[in-house]
This record gives structure tokens, C-alpha cells and sequence, in this order.
């Protein structure tokens, strides 16, 4: 059984590394080619001209979708060819974060032990203790769910956490509470001529 | 990665309160088919049987959300989704024939379905294999998803074939049509979720 552990194997290195990555469906392009990558305590917000294509970028990112053309890497782990290896490391927060009651939210943390094979009360230590620091934070009440998301999403111990089209406040809050961490956000471009990937923190290659 | 482990948390989270009132269903559906059958072993009985046992291995798997996001934002391989699932997929089909094996055994007369050339090994197999091959159907949606629940009907049909042409050791034909054909599906079914791409 693995531990839950907050140290960055890849702090010095890559955590993610998108390659002209594109993601065609039907002869139409979902998610046009962009290149991106990022290293731990970095961040990056992924414009997208809609919600469906920021939701298949996100998806991209997390390697939970393989691209069409071009590569995602996460850590030293192509999406493509391992796909679980990859998404061991990432932390995927979907749209409407945990809807479930706080009985769904045990089981869930009990379920994603298991399933990534970490000890299930430093889990749930973790996860409580994500989501207690989060919602001192001024988030707004209606981003609990979306909090309590970011805390499934990286109590496994993750380096890198995908949001997808995370409300206001949440991407500083995620800063501020994990410096060292990895981070994506999707949103829907206001200029539909902005660039698909806009790095926040860091540097860009 | 711990295989098994993950395996029975999946296992555990389908096994939920609607899919356990779907398992009563079955068995209690499953017992009234075996009480209320003929004695001497009737034709007609068996094909309801079997009717039944084929509908509710179908309809009981195309209930699986195979699109619930966070089976594949974990780091999970198809084929363990996919094995995970299939033991679902069997535990829920095998109530109506364990519930038919049941009524047969305290209706009195069972040589017809439990001596070993009877009918309750066919009914087990065609249930499964029904079971395995409409997997295939729960990520697919629209014309697809149609189409692969008729091909699980059909496969479930072809293990019925032997014992209903009267053919010698038909339970044994049964039982190796199933798990060919169960093998494939269940092969199939994991490189479909390997490729799988949930964008809704």
C-alpha cells in the first residue's frame, strides 16, 4: 500500500508537458493544437471558445482522454501508452466538483483509497484537512461542492490537479493552500483569438 | 497498483441498493418461474424460463453507468474496469436462474433441469454470457447501444440452441459456447474502455 505523500518527485522536473496536442471528433476540431508545459508550483489556465471544448481540454490535460494528434505527458508518463500511470499523479476536479452528502463523501474518500491504493485514514485526514482549509478561504458557500471536489481530487497524494471551469476565487485558493502544486484551469475565452493556454505562475518554455 | 483492491471497491460501489433490489427481483422472479413450471419439463416452461433469464440479464446491465467520469480519472486499466464490471454484470444475471433453481428444486420432480443434462446449466450460461456481451452496449449510446443489446440476446440465444434441438450433453455444448464467446466479449469490452474517451 502506498502513503500519502505531499513531497514532488517532480519538483524540479516536468509535471506536465502537452505537445501540440489536438482532439478531433467527427472531422471537427474539439480542442485546437497547444503546447504546454509545467513544472510543480507552476500554473496554467486553458482558453477554450466553449464550455465542451474546455471541458475536453481539461479532460486532456488529466490524461483522462488521449489526444488525436500530439502528446500529454504527466510526469515521465506518456497518456497514451499509460494511461494509469499518468493519472495516478493528476488530480481531476470535474465541473460541478461533489454534489453527494457528506455520508457519499466518506464512501467516495473510501472508494478512491482503494482504487489508488493509498491507507484510507491518511486519506481522509488529508481530504479534511484540504477541505477545512479551503472553506476558510472566502470562497463563496456555493463553491462548497467544488471544494469538496479539490479535496477528493488531491487526497491521494497527487502532483498535478485539473479544474475543470473552476468558479472564481478557487484557482488563488488552490495557490495558496498548495504552492507547490501543478495547476490547470479551464475556462471559456471571452476572445475567442486568445491563445489556448496562458501560463499564470511560472515560466513558460 | 493493487489490482484486486481496486477491483473490489468497484465491485462494492455498483453493488448498491438499487442493483441489490434488482437482485431480489430476479430471484423472487426467478423462483415463481420454477415453482409454477411443469413437472415433466415442459417445452414452453423452459423457453419462458430462458426468455426471462435473457431479458433480465440484458436489461439489468444496460443499466451500468459506464459514463461515470471517475472510473476513467482513475488510474485504472480498461481490462480491470472491465473485469470489475463483469463480475457485477454476473452476480445480477445469475439471480433469476438461481431463483428458477430454487422453485425447481422444492416444486418436486428437478430431474428435468438439475440432473446434470438438464436444463438449469444452459439457463446459467445463457444468462452469463448475455450478461458479458451487453457490457459491450454501456458506454455506447444511440443506434449502437441498440444494436449490442441484440447481439447479447443473440449470444444468450446460442447457448440455448443445443438443449433446444434436443442435442446430446447440451448443458456441456452451452458451457463452452459461453465461454468462448464470453472470453471475446469480455476481451472486447476491455479494449473498448482502453479507448474510451468520456466527453459526454
Amino acid at each position: 500500500m502506498l502513503r500519502v505523500e505531499r513531497s514532488c518527485p517532480y519538483a524540479e522536473s516536468t509535471v506536465l508537458r502537452i505537445v501540440a496536442a489536438r482532439f478531433v471528433r467527427d472531422g471537427r476540431d474539439l480542442v485546437a493544437p497547444f503546447s504546454l508545459e509545467l513544472g510543480a508550483g507552476q500554473r496554467a489556465r486553458l482558453e477554450q471558445p466553449s464550455a465542451s471544448c474546455a471541458m475536453v481540454a481539461a479532460r486532456l490535460a488529466a490524461a483522462i482522454v488521449k489526444p488525436t494528434f500530439g502528446a500529454v505527458t504527466v510526469g515521465d508518463f506518456d497518456s497514451r501508452l499509460q494511461p494509469a500511470q499518468a493519472k495516478r499523479l493528476v488530480g481531476f476536479v470535474p465541473q460541478g466538483g461533489f454534489g453527494g452528502s457528506e455520508r457519499e463523501f466518506g464512501r467516495e474518500i473510501g472508494f478512491r483509497a482503494d482504487v489508488w491504493n493509498v491507507e484510507r485514514a491518511a486519506m481522509l485526514r488529508e481530504a479534511g484537512e484540504i477541505l477545512a482549509a479551503l472553506r476558510r478561504t472566502p470562497l463563496s458557500p456555493a463553491t462548497d461542492a467544488y471544494a469538496r471536489g479539490i479535496a477528493l481530487a488531491l487526497a491521494p497524494g497527487v502532483h498535478l490537479a485539473v479544474l475543470e471551469l473552476p468558479p472564481a476565487g478557487v484557482l488563488e485558493a488552490l495557490a495558496a493552500l498548495r504552492p507547490g502544486l501543478a495547476t490547470v484551469a479551464t475556462a471559456v475565452a471571452a476572445d475567442r483569438t486568445a491563445p489556448a493556454a496562458v501560463l499564470l505562475a511560472g515560466s513558460m518554455p | 497498483m493493487n489490482g484486486t483492491r481496486a477491483t473490489l471497491a468497484i465491485v462494492r460501489r455498483e453493488m448498491d441498493s438499487p442493483w441489490l433490489a434488482r437482485l431480489c427481483v430476479g430471484l423472487i422472479a426467478g423462483f415463481g418461474l420454477g415453482i409454477l413450471s411443469s413437472p415433466s419439463g415442459a417445452f414452453e416452461d423452459h423457453l419462458t424460463a430462458a426468455l426471462a433469464a435473457l431479458w433480465f440479464a440484458v436489461g439489468g446491465t444496460l443499466r451500468v453507468d459506464m459514463r461515470d467520469g471517475m472510473y476513467f480519472a482513475a488510474p485504472l486499466y480498461g481490462r480491470q474496469l472491465a473485469r470489475a464490471h463483469a463480475l457485477v454484470a454476473l452476480a445480477g444475471a445469475f439471480a433469476l436462474p438461481l431463483g428458477a433453481t430454487l422453485g425447481w428444486a422444492l416444486r418436486g420432480a428437478p430431474g428435468n433441469e438439475l440432473a446434470p443434462g438438464g436444463f438449469a446449466v444452459t439457463l446459467f450460461c445463457a444468462a452469463a454470457l448475455s450478461a458479458v456481451v451487453a457490457l459491450s452496449a454501456t458506454p455506447r449510446c444511440g443506434g449502437a447501444r441498440a444494436v449490442y443489446a441484440l447481439l447479447a440476446v443473440g449470444a444468450g440465444a446460442v447457448t440455448l440452441i443445443p438443449y433446444f434441438t434436443g442435442l446430446r450433453d447440451a448443458p456441456f455444448a452451452g458451457l463452452a459456447a459461453a465461454l468462448l464467446l464470453g472470453f471475446f466479449g469480455l476481451r472486447a469490452f476491455g479494449e473498448t474502455l482502453a479507448r474510451y474517451d468520456p466527453i459526454g
